[in-house]
């Protein structure tokens, strides 16, 4: 129990205080990756002055991955569809995740403007997910009756806010379904 | 992860509750709710639901199939030991006497993969299940993200 307290005390203390600890600085990190429409973003540059509430997925799979793009949209829901806060669901799939593939996902789930999809060429998305320690491996692969090459990846949960610096300063475990509330709450203390 | 559910179970409420926060409910209702995952022809899918088994011996289901995939699965969602998130097959699932078993999101869930038409919002989704008491159980499932 002392440990415990030994454990908690500063980070209570921490907590309490104005600012969020940075997790990680994305600030000096550059990633030309390309969006739902296969137009070139880079990251995080093109979205600095913004917040961006941030989540990582891969669209064949439908059950973890389908919570943590609807608690995005959920967080933007209840915001109110804020103007400066960017929502984005980067793939840690580029060879399956193209544009177009994005683009009906997307569409499927019935996002909102502000909410950008990310993919691109291998080497940078993986680049990013390193950054943004973000782990993914695939776990299985069949082959389907018709010879299509089948896969699954297990990956980390995760949704992070990052502020108008393009700095990572909360961290969430990404499907989980009282993050909405949570995210909002911590969003609201540094806007 | 197993870290991270530490952290979100017992310091956030600790940190609310030091910080004099008013505090919202951390927890929220898990709802289960009948339905299939809105998905692009081509994509993937997941559907939910429970099922009851009312003999009085254990049942169990050896199968899914839905017309709308090429490929269906019976899947589970698990943490691995390195803490990631991912899924499996399940070849089978026992359902003791008079029990319900639960398909819902982050668990068991029927994987519909390669899926021969979009999945909108509105749509309904036939789900055929096989046991081996029951025979085959057909269910109409809503497309509901
Ligand atoms: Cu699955």
């Amino acid at each position: 129990m002392k440990k415990l307290i030994i454990l908690l005390l500063p980070i209570l203390i921490i907590s309490c205080n104005s600012g969020p600890d940075v997790i990680d600085d994305l600030s000096d990190t550059s990633f030309e990756l390309l969006n739902q429409d296969s137009t070139a973003v880079i990251f995080p540059d093109d979205f600095e002055g913004e917040f961006v509430v941030m989540g990582f997925i891969y669209t064949n799979c439908p059950d973890i991955c389908s919570l943590i793009t609807q608690n995005l949209m959920r967080i933007q829901q209840d915001m109110n569809y804020p103007d400066d806060v960017h929502f984005i669901a980067a793939t840690f799939d580029p060879e399956r995740d193209t544009p177009s593939i994005l683009k009906k996902y997307g569409e499927a789930f019935g996002v909102d403007e502000n909410f950008t999809f990310l993919t691109g060429d291998s080497t940078e998305v993986f680049a990013l997910m390193d950054s943004s320690r973000v782990r993914s491996q695939v776990s299985m692969t069949d082959t389907t009756a018709d010879g299509r090459e089948l896969y699954f990846i297990n990956h980390s949960d995760k949704i992070m806010v990052l502020d108008k610096q393009s700095r990572v300063v909360f961290e969430y475990g990404g499907s989980q379904p009282m993050i909405p509330s949570l995210v909002k709450e911590d969003l609201n203390k540094i806007r | 992860m197993r870290y991270l559910a530490y952290f979100l179970t017992v310091l956030v409420p600790l940190v609310m509750i030091s910080c004099g926060a008013e505090k919202e409910q951390v927890t929220e209702e898990e709802v289960v709710e009948e339905r299939v995952r809105p998905a692009a022809s081509g994509g993937t899918s997941a559907a939910y639901f429970s099922y009851s088994n009312t003999f009085d011996k254990p049942d169990t289901l050896i199968s899914v199939n839905s017309a709308v995939a090429r490929l269906t699965q019976i899947h589970e969602s698990y943490e691995t030991e390195d803490g990631m998130t991912g899924m499996r097959e399940r070849r089978e699932v026992i359902i003791p006497a008079g029990e319900n078993v639960v398909f819902k999101q982050g668990g068991l869930h029927v994987m519909m993969m390669d899926l021969r038409k979009d999945l909108s919002a509105g749509d309904s989704v036939g789900v055929e299940l096989e046991l081996k008491l029951a025979g085959r159980v057909s269910r109409l499932l809503p497309v509901q993200p």
